[in-house]
């Protein structure tokens, strides 16, 4: 199987609430490179699928591989067995995380919030984190920001701050969550610009959900519809944009076009 | 009239080099107390929010004894209970380690409340970059906590140099002491209304620094 390609593998992936099934069952694969946006009705499972793999939650059976670790699996007696949280943190800087409302540090300057990290974990020199992140600000023409505190930036630069973060510890996998759904619409291409170049031209793996279909046709290379904790369909924009085979997305895509 | 008036100057003199010694036992008691409890305090709130069951619940009921039963009656506890258990200590360090006990179960819950007002994206924006609890605690969480709890800590604050006065108790000469006895030895009340000035004063002060602290830590938010 070409898994050995792949960064992020998950395997009958189940998380309940309740009686309730945010994932059922999702079998999903992710290869190194690949732009993935899941798009879906809110409540579907997008969101909770990304921090699953963040291990923010936790899941209730299947199995999950991240640079061909498994850090996550059912054992025979039908637990769930977690990787060593020392190992596991060796893993985790592999990936980023953008949220929604985007967390910014309030205590700490745009500057600090993107060279804590690498200060406190890559045990970096301070002027060479300070160079990086200096440097990354700028590409997304933040750099007279640096000095801002997260209260004085409007929601937009608090965002591309935000992305910025993720990406301080040169992750190789970026997870998005819903990166622009708090933004007004005529941020929403601006933050696209700053995934681009900051992202998806270094050739990140890349996995982003969102509502915005425009989002997902100008930027997936593959992209996974999911309703009620499953995944539907997947495809390329075209044929799920275009040509949608399953009834549910077809019906998804109609409401949306109205 | 004007010989009256020189005789109340004189005795007010003569009053302040006397409560001048009570003056320093208020203050060295209460900084003692401050430097002391509000890092235990700290550390019992984070003892209390731990996942570790037995230690969470002992805090807790740690914190139920020093705040359910009266700092005097600790007071009496630690100094003369001690003595009669052989363990003897000096009246000054059992009146700090009365002080710093108390007051840092008032401190623990303020803290406990700070640290859970925080954002829980705060504490998961800190965990996905790969912080440990630790390095999130000090760098992101506690930061934040303390300006919170600013306004809480300058309340304890204020309780705790009036409280001093309970440290008489365990025979501690501070300023309440010596000006009773001035009070009952010469039969007037002006006495009292110094003591009261003093910690006016004191209060005032503190209340400026804690206004102080406010606004420098308003740089953000």
């Amino acid at each position: 199987m070409p898994i050995m390609n792949n960064q992020i593998t998950v395997k009958n992936l189940v998380k309940r609430y309740g009686a309730c099934y945010a994932l059922n069952n999702v079998n999903l694969d992710i290869a190194k490179g690949e732009v993935v946006v899941i798009i879906g009705p809110s409540g579907g499972g997008k969101s909770t699928f990304l921090r699953i793999l963040m291990q923010l939650e936790k899941i209730d059976a299947g199995e999950i591989h991240i640079e061909q670790v498994c850090v996550a699996r059912t054992n025979n007696f039908g637990r769930v067995e977690y990787i060593d949280k020392n190992i596991w943190r060796q893993v985790k800087q592999k990936i980023g995380i953008v949220f929604q409302n985007f967390p910014l540090f309030p205590n700490k300057t745009v500057l600090e919030n993107l060279v804590l990290a690498p200060l406190l974990l890559k045990k970096s020199s301070k002027k060479e984190a300070i160079i990086e992140a200096q440097n990354l600000l700028k590409k997304i023409g933040m750099g007279e920001k640096s000095n801002s505190y997260p209260c004085e930036l409007s929601g937009g630069q608090k965002q591309r701050a935000a992305i910025a973060r993720a990406l301080s510890m040169q992750p190789e996998i970026i997870l998005f969550d819903e990166p622009t759904s708090a933004l007004d619409p005529e941020l929403v291409n601006n933050i696209i610009d700053v995934i681009k170049i900051l992202a998806i031209e270094n050739g990140k793996t890349v996995v982003i959900t969102t509502h915005q279909l425009n989002f997902a046709a100008e930027i997936a290379s593959k992209i996974i519809f999911m309703d009620q904790g499953k995944v539907i369909e997947t495809g390329t924009p075209q044929e799920l944009l275009n040509n949608p085979q399953s009834k549910r997305l077809q019906l998804f895509l109609r409401e949306f076009n109205k | 009239m004007i010989s009256s008036l020189q005789n109340i100057c004189l005795n007010l003199t003569g009053l302040f080099w006397q409560i001048l010694p009570g003056i320093k036992v208020v203050f060295e008691l209460f900084i003692l107390t401050m430097v002391f409890s509000i890092p235990l305090g700290i550390i019992l709130a984070i003892g209390r929010l731990s996942n570790c069951k037995i230690l969470s619940k002992s805090i807790q009921i740690y914190i139920w004894v020093m705040r359910g039963t009266p700092l005097m009656l600790q007071l009496i506890f630690v100094y003369f209970g001690m003595g009669n258990l052989g363990i003897n200590i000096e009246r000054f360090p059992a009146a700090v380690i009365t002080f710093v006990l108390n007051y840092a179960a008032y401190y623990a819950e303020i803290f406990r409340s700070g640290i859970q007002s925080i954002e829980r994206s705060q504490f998961e924006g800190a965990e996905v970059l790969g912080l440990n609890y630790w390095q999130t605690m000090r760098h992101i969480i506690l930061p934040q906590t303390l300006k919170r709890v600013l306004p809480p800590i300058g309340n304890e604050v204020v309780t705790l140099i009036k409280d001093t006065s309970l440290a008489q108790v365990i025979g501690i000469v501070e300023v309440f002491t010596i000006v009773k006895i001035t009070a009952a030895r010469e039969f007037v009340i002006y006495p009292f209304l110094i003591a009261a000035t003093f910690y006016l004063i004191m209060t005032y002060i503190f209340t400026k620094v804690f206004d102080a602290l406010e606004k420098h830590y308003a740089y953000y938010e």
